[in-house]
């Protein structure tokens, strides 16, 4: 909470609801109801509100290449999920906020927010969500290789694992299951996430996987009907 | 995708595109379909799984400020085609062979308006292909030599790209791990080998712009080596025309669909 800023806009927020119908595996079908607060980065302005807006992702070349590495050397190919990532990402730039409405503080009406983390909506979210997992992964001894800056590499014991990211559900590849359960809790530990396990959909093309026959089969099936 | 069109009981066609189809700008604008959604919801297909239909997808996206009742008729067959062929996806296979192999191709002159030609190129990698292209050429080509040599120029650089790219993922003892040698692009036109080994300027050849002799720097520091194959086997021919049934469907197959 700060003082109102004499020459800045103050920029307002607002709630998102979202119905989501989830089909499990079992086939259960169950409902759930979403709420995002929303910053209204529609208002932002260059240069004042935010800079750097850019936040790369990994090319489908590189995930094509990477899938037939995978199936040709028998590795291990798994997704996560991170959960709210867009709110972990640290701002730099000034940006104000008006109090909630609900929740106006009752001694300092006046007073104003200054976000010191990401929101959803906030221009600059996604990249500074892409600068944490950055900083993160290099961290953990990955090296950003350079045909594509989204594609992490470790070699860890004579272990591969890759790291491809893509917002927030990196795919994970690794020479080894235990590379994997052991990249997985690393991951774990720093970031809140959910475990899906082998992955079944790459940024949005489905991957079949039949480990007897060595294929794996990307399509996009669901897509096109 | 198809359901949002309306399409999702229509009859399923062999090939994307009518063999010899030529669409031209419309001047009266035909609205009977969403045009732009279409190439783009298409386009999305295209760029993640379909390499099949990167030709179909860069002719008519050509025409989403000037569309008429032809290109609507055209994108039409492709949603058609999408639809006798939904199951399909790249089949990567551990059988398969873990060297990057690249082709080259190009129609010449097949843009009837611009007379410009079609640069296509694939590369197949653990059995199904990993990048594609289909793009229209940026300048006339005077022989199907320069056509060629420029289409060339384009899979030269992804080659080089793709090498670094799984050059730094192969380690030691791996099925993938390259021994550092060039790629190998293979071409269906023996003239344009030859012009690209060898540096003669003669009156064909002598206006080929500087930046197409990307191809020869490429062959002389040994980041791609060319290969002939005949026309029959140009697995990027689908990427640069409208192909019958038979060849089409064995190009697809040999990219690993």
């Amino acid at each position: 909470m700060t003082d109102r800023p004499a020459s800045r806009r103050v920029l307002k927020v607002k709630w998102v609801y979202k119905v989501k119908n989830d089909v499990h595996e079992n086939g259960n079908r169950t409902t759930r109801h979403e709420a995002r607060l929303c910053f209204l980065g529609n208002r932002q302005i260059k240069g004042l509100d935010f800079n750097e807006t850019v936040a790369p992702v990994v090319k489908f070349t590189t995930i094509r290449c990477i899938l037939a590495m995978t199936v040709a050397n028998g590795w291990e190919l798994h997704q996560m999920d991170v959960k709210t990532a867009f709110l972990i990402g640290d701002i730099d730039d000034e940006v104000f906020m008006e109090q909630r409405d609900g929740h106006v503080h009752a001694t300092y009406p006046d007073k104003v927010c200054r976000l010191l983390q990401a929101l959803y909506g906030l221009k600059q979210a996604p990249n500074t969500w892409y600068a944490k997992l950055d900083d993160f992964l290099k961290s953990q001894g990955f090296d950003n290789i350079d045909p594509d800056a989204c594609l992490y590499l470790l070699m860890d014991d004579g272990e591969i694992i890759i790291v491809l990211v893509y917002v927030d559900d990196p795919p994970l590849v690794a020479s080894s299951l235990a590379a994997i359960y052991k990249i997985k809790d690393t991951i774990h530990e720093r970031f809140e996430m959910n475990d899906l396990g082998e992955a079944k959909v790459i940024l949005g093309p489905e991957i079949r996987r039949y480990k007897a026959l060595g294929t794996l089969k990307m399509s996009q099936g669901k897509y096109a009907a | 995708m198809l359901e949002k069109f309306g399409m999702a009981e229509c009859n399923p066609i062999g090939t994307p595109l009518e063999v010899g189809l030529q669409v031209v700008k419309a001047d009266d604008r035909d609205d009977a379909l969403p045009y732009r959604e279409a190439v783009r919801s298409l386009m999305y297909l295209m760029v993640g799984t379909r390499p099949d239909l990167s030709f179909a997808i860069g002719k008519l996206s050509r025409f989403v400020s000037c569309y008429g009742r032809e290109n609507c008729a055209a994108i039409k067959r492709v949603l058609r085609h999408v639809k006798g062929s939904m199951d399909k996806g790249l089949v990567f296979d551990k059988n398969s062979s873990c060297v990057l192999q690249g082709f080259s191709d190009a129609d010449w002159a097949g843009d009837h308006e611009t007379r410009r030609s079609t640069t296509g190129f694939t590369f197949i990698f653990g059995g199904a292909a990993v990048s594609w292209g289909s793009e229209l050429q940026k300048t006339v080509a005077l022989s199907t030599i320069e056509a060629e040599y420029m289409a060339l120029c384009e899979a030269s650089e992804e080659a080089v790209w793709l090498n670094k790219l799984v050059q730094s993922v192969a380690t030691q003892g791996l099925r993938t791990a390259i021994s550092g040698g060039p790629i190998n692009i293979k071409v269906d036109n023996s003239g344009c080998i030859a012009f690209s080994k060898n540096p003669v300027e003669h009156k064909r050849t002598k206006h080929i712009d500087i930046c197409y002799h990307f191809v020869r720097e490429a062959i002389t520091t040994d980041k791609v080596i060319l290969e002939h194959c005949a026309t029959d086997d140009m697995v990027a021919d689908p990427m640069t025309k409208e192909l019958g049934k038979t060849k089409h469907d064995k190009h697809v197959e040999a990219m690993g669909l």
